[in-house]
């Protein structure tokens, strides 16, 4: 009742009308830590890059590497991923990434790592591959994406093999 | 002699009771107060203390351990010393800090008409020093300036933090707040997305606080010495890839009230305690 209440008011206000549009009715309200951030539910999401960045194949053993990279993907400090559990200190921001290939499409994935405000315009999760819009870049990255076109392609392979 | 049973079982319950109260800070049961202001997005309010990891709080708790307290110590020996032009020393205006200067503690930043922006309490402290002792202004982030910091928030220790926003003040505290909310770096998220959105959830192996800095100045393990909010907001810039903002720029005495106005209420625990 109050959920669904809050999730009226949040829907109504206008910077959320735009993400609406975006991904009309699929959201969840998700409670954590006190305040109601909107997410993208599993499995649904709406927009999806078919198209590879490059046309060197992406390889698995390569995306894991950028994945455990602090410096570039450093996708365990908010997800877990079961295979990699020798690691330590994986986070708990992000859903478990243990089975994502099976959940999404090649497609979503790469639209996750690209830009996953598609999914949900409040997103925590980094943009890894976007050079505009970006605010008070530091000099070292400015004009720089996260991730190149190959590693993100080397990611979303990795990414598949999530099963 | 004779030992009873009863003996027995008041040493045995001691003990217990002595493991049990050790043990307190690792299991500290994280307590919440409500906000205080109106308007504030925070449905409770929590201390960064209920999300250091127990070795910090151990040390935080102890007076002795708390390697913050060298600074205390040194920041006492400045508040009676006498310098500069004037002869003066903190103490020939302000007597003993701990009666006077609980609203120093608490209540920083503030509007300062002279220059119509606002300052933190470091900025007040050296327009003390220049304007009134007639002395050299200590240099940002130096032990001398953090000594004193700490020594005049540490008089109102336990007394909740109370920044007011008076209409001068206004526009300021609106930038600051626009800043927590400002996606920004390479990253692209805000102070909001970690601080507000994700506390109590662990990213690496750091429990994601909400950001408040009723502790601060704070003694960091990581650097090995003691540093201001302002040092710990350039930190996380740096995490999220953005460009650092300088020490007593607009931009983070904004922020610095802004995020004192968040924790409201909150009890002052400098110098607290982090990894
Ligand atoms: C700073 C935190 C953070 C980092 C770093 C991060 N993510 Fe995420 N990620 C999230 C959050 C939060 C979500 C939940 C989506 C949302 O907010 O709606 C997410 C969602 C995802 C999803 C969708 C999962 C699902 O079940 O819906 C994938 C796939 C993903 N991330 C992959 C990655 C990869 C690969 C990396 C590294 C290249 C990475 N993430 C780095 C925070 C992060
Ligand atoms: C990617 C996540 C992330 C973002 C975004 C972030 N921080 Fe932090 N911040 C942390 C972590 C991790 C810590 C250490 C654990 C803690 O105390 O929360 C921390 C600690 C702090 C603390 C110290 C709290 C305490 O009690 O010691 C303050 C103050 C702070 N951050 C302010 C900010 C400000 C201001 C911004 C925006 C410029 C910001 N943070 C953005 C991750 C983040």
């Amino acid at each position: 009742m109050t959920v669904a209440l809050l999730g009226t008011v949040l829907l109504a206000s206008p910077a959320l009308a735009v993400c609406k549009q975006k991904t009309t009715g699929y959201f969840r309200l998700l409670q954590r830590g006190g305040t109601f951030i909107p997410t993208a539910p599993k499995g649904l999401g709406t927009s999806q890059i078919n198209q590879p960045l490059t046309r060197r194949r992406g390889q698995p053993e390569r995306g894991q590497k950028v994945i455990l990279n602090r410096k570039k993907g450093n996708c365990l400090a908010c997800h877990i991923i079961n295979v990699l559990k020798q690691q330590p200190f994986h986070g708990e921001v992000g859903p478990n990434l243990s089975s994502v290939g099976r959940k999404y499409t090649e497609g979503q994935l790469r639209q996750f790592i690209v830009d996953s405000r598609v999914f949900n315009p409040r997103t925590l999760m980094p943009s890894y591959f976007i050079k505009t819009g970006l605010v008070n870049v530091i000099k070292k990255h400015r004009g720089k994406t996260i991730l190149s076109a190959q590693e993100i392609e080397d990611v979303v392979a990795f990414l598949k093999t999530m099963r | 002699m004779k030992i009873s049973f009863g003996f027995c079982l008041r040493i045995m319950f001691c003990s217990v009771f002595l493991l049990a109260s050790l043990g307190q800070a690792a299991n500290a049961q994280r307590k919440s107060i409500a906000p205080i202001d109106k308007g504030n997005p925070l449905p409770e309010l929590v201390s960064g203390y209920y999300f250091a990891n127990p070795d910090s709080r151990n040390l935080q708790d102890d007076d002795f351990e708390n390697p913050g307290f060298l600074w205390m110590d040194v920041g006492e020996a400045l508040w009676n010393k006498k310098e500069g032009d004037a002869g003066k020393a903190c103490a020939s205006c302000h007597q003993k800090a701990k009666d006077t200067m609980e609203s120093a503690a608490t209540s920083y930043p503030k509007y300062y008409p002279k220059t119509k922006k606002l300052i933190n309490l470091e900025q007040r402290i050296n327009i003390c020093r220049k304007d009134n002792m007639k002395a050299k202004p200590f240099k940002w982030e130096t032990n001398n300036l953090l000594a004193l910091t700490i020594y005049v928030r540490n008089s109102s220790r336990g007394k909740p933090v109370n920044v007011s926003i008076p209409e001068e003040a206004k526009g300021f505290f609106n930038k600051g707040k626009d800043f927590f909310y400002l996606r920004q770096g390479q990253l692209n998220i805000s102070c909001a997305h970690c601080h507000e959105g994700h506390y109590g959830n662990k990213i690496r192996a750091d429990l994601l606080s909400q950001g408040h800095i009723n502790g601060f100045p704070t003694y960091r393990l990581g650097w090995q010495r003691v540093g201001s909010a302002q040092r710990r907001f350039k930190a996380c810039n740096r995490l999220l890839r953005a460009q650092p903002y300088a020490y007593g720029s607009d931009t983070y005495n904004n922020l610095e009230l802004y995020l004192s106005w968040r924790g409201n209420g909150l009890p002052v625990e400098t110098p607290s305690v982090r990894r």
